[in-house]
């Protein structure tokens, strides 16, 4: 009776910190755009998978590429986020499809879901974009499935039409420093719900930018480690994108609006120069995301 | 004596499994606020991370509850709606299963709504000629709102009509489920590609 009741407890003990270990996994990196904090009505990023080898992913990893972005009432004053964070991913999967969340989040809870196919591994490219127009949230993928759609400037728009949330007219853009912790408001990077070690995975982020009203706008960029990326403060705390810090991922490759995270064993630090540039986006599509 | 000690053994390992449980959890929800300070300056504020949920967590009864989800609206092709169709020149029905999966006794039923000009997913098609909008080409043979009891799955007929012909320079276009909203999660497993 004793050795099954022991049996019995070892299992429990087991399950448990399983349990919670599947929710402390949510390995992170990512870059902000680091300028003085400004109102943005839309953000977006160029994201892309094709140079990993999706089959090397075993299929209870997913690979995700998400921008997030905090929310915020204009006369708050204008400085002052919500707690709201809105968020548009994509994610690639073990049989090459890629898969898109957008979400958005408050003290720890998700506020909306949405799940959808949009395309696979091999699409040239996809852009994420998040647009706020009160009391609208719109979560978009602009989807490239080849080089002749995206020389011809043909993507696929898919658009999931949401609510905001406690009052949110604006989003948050760039870095401030409140309570002894810089924020950063507006975050592009990679995520996964464990680390993916099996392969030397791939991911580039681009075009990073934010909508000023007249113009799609860019600050440098540098990176931001979990731990040091506060994205929005709510409830007397601060809130950072993932849940641990993706160790093992490096920025590779950088150019002005650009990085490439590459799965290499060596983690990059964080407040890593991503590039110095600033200024108006020019992309070499003819931007229906205009 | 023996068992005392069997007593004494099994109450140690609930206190074992608890502190380890506990503790699990708390790495899971909150960091030290040195991880803060260490960046901003000296700082007494707490740090919590933001997870990004997929399908993968949404699904499983262990997790979802966690995040305050007690249930989620599944879509997904009916086994004869095929992911890759040519669109001649008649309209063509589709079927797609809509399911409604709940954690929580107490939720019993959801109510979805299916309005291909309202809120939720629309899909617009970029080409030569310009844009449309694949919302447009869609009709349900279901009144707008629906309620689906847990564990039912509901069969929904959508048609779906010709593009313009003003848009004859189009090459495929993604099709499916548009305007579908509810109040909990909604996973799209739906896959439809349409060609010319």
């Amino acid at each position: 009776m004793a050795k099954a009741l022991i049996m019995i407890m070892l299992a429990t003990s087991f399950f448990l910190s399983s349990i919670a270990q599947v929710t402390a996994d949510q390995p992170y990196v990512g870059g902000y755009l680091d300028g003085t904090v400004v109102n943005g009505s839309r953000v977006i990023a160029d994201v892309y998978f094709r140079d990993t080898d999706y089959s090397s992913i075993p299929s209870s990893k997913w690979l995700g590429t998400v921008i997030s972005v905090a929310g915020a009432l204009n006369n708050n004053p204008i400085t002052n986020p919500s707690g709201v964070v809105y968020q548009n991913g994509l994610l690639l999967l073990s049989n090459g499809s890629v898969r898109w969340a957008p979400q958005a989040w408050l003290i720890g809870y998700p506020l909306c879901y949405y799940e959808k196919s949009v395309g696979n591994c091999y699409y040239v490219a996809y852009y994420e974009r998040i647009d706020i127009s009160s009391p609208s949230v719109t979560y978009k993928i602009f989807a490239y499935p080849s080089g002749q759609s995206h020389d011809n400037d043909n993507p696929a728009i898919y658009t999931w039409l949401n609510q905001t949330y406690a009052g949110d007219t604006t989003f948050l853009i760039g870095k401030q420093l409140h309570d002894g912790v810089y924020y950063k408001h507006f975050q592009f990077g990679v995520e996964s719900n464990q680390r993916i070690t099996e392969t030397q995975w791939s991911v580039g982020n681009n075009m990073v930018a934010y909508y000023n009203g007249t113009a799609w706008y860019y600050y440098s960029g540098k990176t931001a480690t979990y731990g040091n990326n506060a994205i929005t403060w709510a409830s007397g705390s601060a809130w950072g994108i993932g849940g641990e810090a993706y160790a093992g991922v490096d920025a590779v490759e950088t150019d002005a609006q650009y990085v490439r995270w590459n799965y290499t064993g060596t983690s990059v630090s964080n407040d890593v120069s991503l590039w110095t540039q600033s200024g108006i986006s020019y992309d070499w599509v003819s931007k229906p995301y205009q | 004596m023996r068992k005392i000690l069997g007593f004494t053994t099994l109450v140690a390992l609930i206190i074992f499994s608890l502190v380890l449980f506990v503790e699990s959890s708390t790495i899971s929800d909150t960091d030290a606020a040195a991880d803060v300070s260490s960046d901003g300056g000296p700082s007494s504020t707490s740090f919590h991370g933001i997870p990004f949920l997929t399908s993968m967590e949404i699904t499983d009864p262990q997790i979802a509850p966690k995040y305050g989800i007690n249930g989620y609206l599944h879509i997904s092709n009916s086994p004869e709606t095929p992911s890759e169709l040519t669109l001649g020149e008649y309209e063509q029905c589709l079927v797609f299963l809509l399911r409604f999966v709940s954690f929580s006794p107490e939720v019993t039923e959801t109510q979805v709504t299916l309005d291909p000009s309202g809120p939720g997913l629309s899909i617009e098609q970029v080409c030569k000629t310009g844009t449309f909008k694949v919302n447009d080409l869609i009709s349900y043979n279901v009144s707008k709102t629906i309620t689906i009891k847990a564990g039912e799955t509901i069969p929904v007929a959508l048609i779906l009509h010709k593009p313009p012909a003003n848009f004859a320079g189009w090459v495929s276009f993604p099709a499916g489920p548009v305007g579908i909203s509810a109040n909990v999660p909604i996973i799209d497993d739906t896959e439809v590609t349409v060609y010319g």
